[in-house]
């Protein structure tokens, strides 16, 4: 009885990954040959597939560059996460004064839309001069309220005679950060990676209005500077979103283990 | 204590992952090195399948929303012509002759850009066409 069930939760799990996964599986066959999306009736498998479009896709953008920055601000964003939000969380597993206060700015500050925030962020990054920059671009995203919470979890559940006792050993707050606090929550460093990453890969509003330099773009940028182009349905479009997806689904892949486990630490525990 | 550390180090899917991806993208970039000369060689016939010397080769680049004339070459007497330095990943090919109109124009897609390309099946007069005269 027990096994019959349990092949039933499998059927209903693989059918509903199946559902999930048909936009992608479209996705890559109008990619490999370039039909229209609306013809009818439907081929379920790909006819005559070839990789052309990606070529096409290739070399009618600077792929090369815009990927290069894209990689460049995502692993400025990415450090930077995981040192800011670090020091943020392991600040927030502390007592002090205030703390509750702190908590709830934070937690108010996520409810305001990005979008509010866009023109003082302009304006705060104009006059910092870095408008038009990889470094520009990374600003927003250097510091993120949910990965802060993030590492506040995982770093509440390192046991605190560790902290005690490196403090006993003379060893200075910022080093516990970093060579106690942070090994220990590699899980928390992942999924901060793979969020981080994800944000700043597709990334779209905050490049367009900082950004006037044509080699300076990014990915998304580029791929909507594409879509003005080749407004029909055409296979090297969606070649290049297939491209631009590529990496970020990479990276989820490659670190999935420790993203589940990253934003299910602490889930128990305050 | 040095294995193990290496072992830790390149031993891991992420390690493996970009290292195979590095070795494919050197492996692509010297098979485009050794074969981006950007040489087309290809062959006119007749209808009756007898080569045509004299005949004009029109290539066409095709970029992504237009099509633009390229360069052009003339066939010897065997039929033959060559193209040299092409820059394209994507192109049209088209013979003419005074007398014998134009062949269809024959798409051709390349891998890489200047690929060389050695065309099998020749351009073919269609018998009694009389276009272009």
């Amino acid at each position: 009885m027990r096994r019959h069930s349990l092949w039933a939760t499998h059927l209903l799990l693989s059918t509903t990954c199946l559902v999930m996964l048909v936009p992608f599986y479209w996705l890559l066959k109008t990619s490999l040959t370039g039909e229209n999306l609306f013809s009818y009736p439907p081929a379920l498998l790909p006819d005559n597939p070839h990789i052309f479009y990606y070529v096409d896709a290739w070399y009618s953008i600077p792929f090369v560059r815009y990927l290069l920055n894209s990689v460049v601000v995502s692993a400025i964003v990415i450090v930077a996460n995981i040192i800011f939000n670090a020091m943020a969380g392991y600040a927030l597993t502390m007592d002090f004064k205030g703390k509750r206060v702190v908590i709830l700015l934070l937690l108010s500050c996520m409810m305001v839309p990005y979008q509010a925030t866009v023109v003082p962020a302009y304006l705060l990054t104009k006059e910092l001069g870095l408008l038009n920059s990889h470094l520009g671009m990374a600003l927003p995203l250097m510091s993120t309220i949910v990965c802060i919470f993030m590492f506040k979890a995982s770093f509440a559940a390192v046991p605190r005679s560790l902290i005690d006792s490196a403090r006993i050993d003379g060893v200075p707050e910022w080093q516990i950060i970093f060579r106690i606090m942070l090994p220990l929550s590699q899980s928390a460093i992942a999924t901060n990676v793979v969020l981080a990453f994800t944000w700043s890969w597709n990334s779209f509003l905050w490049p367009l209005i900082i950004l006037r330099d044509d080699n300076m773009q990014t990915l998304p940028l580029g791929l909507a500077n594409f879509l003005s182009v080749v407004e029909d349905t055409s296979g090297a479009l969606y070649a290049f979103c297939i491209m631009v997806l590529i990496p970020g689904l990479v990276i989820f892949l490659l670190a999935q283990k420790q993203f589940i486990q990253g934003l299910t630490t602490g889930a128990t525990k305050g | 204590m040095l294995h193990s550390a290496l072992y830790t180090l390149f031993c891991n899917r992420f390690a493996i992952t970009f290292g195979v991806f590095l070795i494919i993208t050197a492996g692509w970039n010297t098979i485009v090195s050794f074969n981006d000369d950007g040489i087309i060689k290809g062959r006119v016939v007749a209808a009756d399948g007898k080569p045509v010397g004299g005949a004009t080769v029109t290539l066409l680049n095709k970029e992504l929303l237009v099509t633009v004339l390229g360069s052009r070459a003339m066939t010897n007497e065997q039929g033959q012509f060559t193209f040299t330095h092409h820059n394209s990943h994507h192109i049209w090919l088209q013979a003419a002759k005074d007398g014998m109109g134009e062949t269809p124009r024959v798409e051709f897609r390349m891998y890489f850009k200047g690929q060389n390309l050695n065309i099998e099946t020749p351009l073919s007069f269609a018998e009694n066409d009389t276009k272009g005269q």
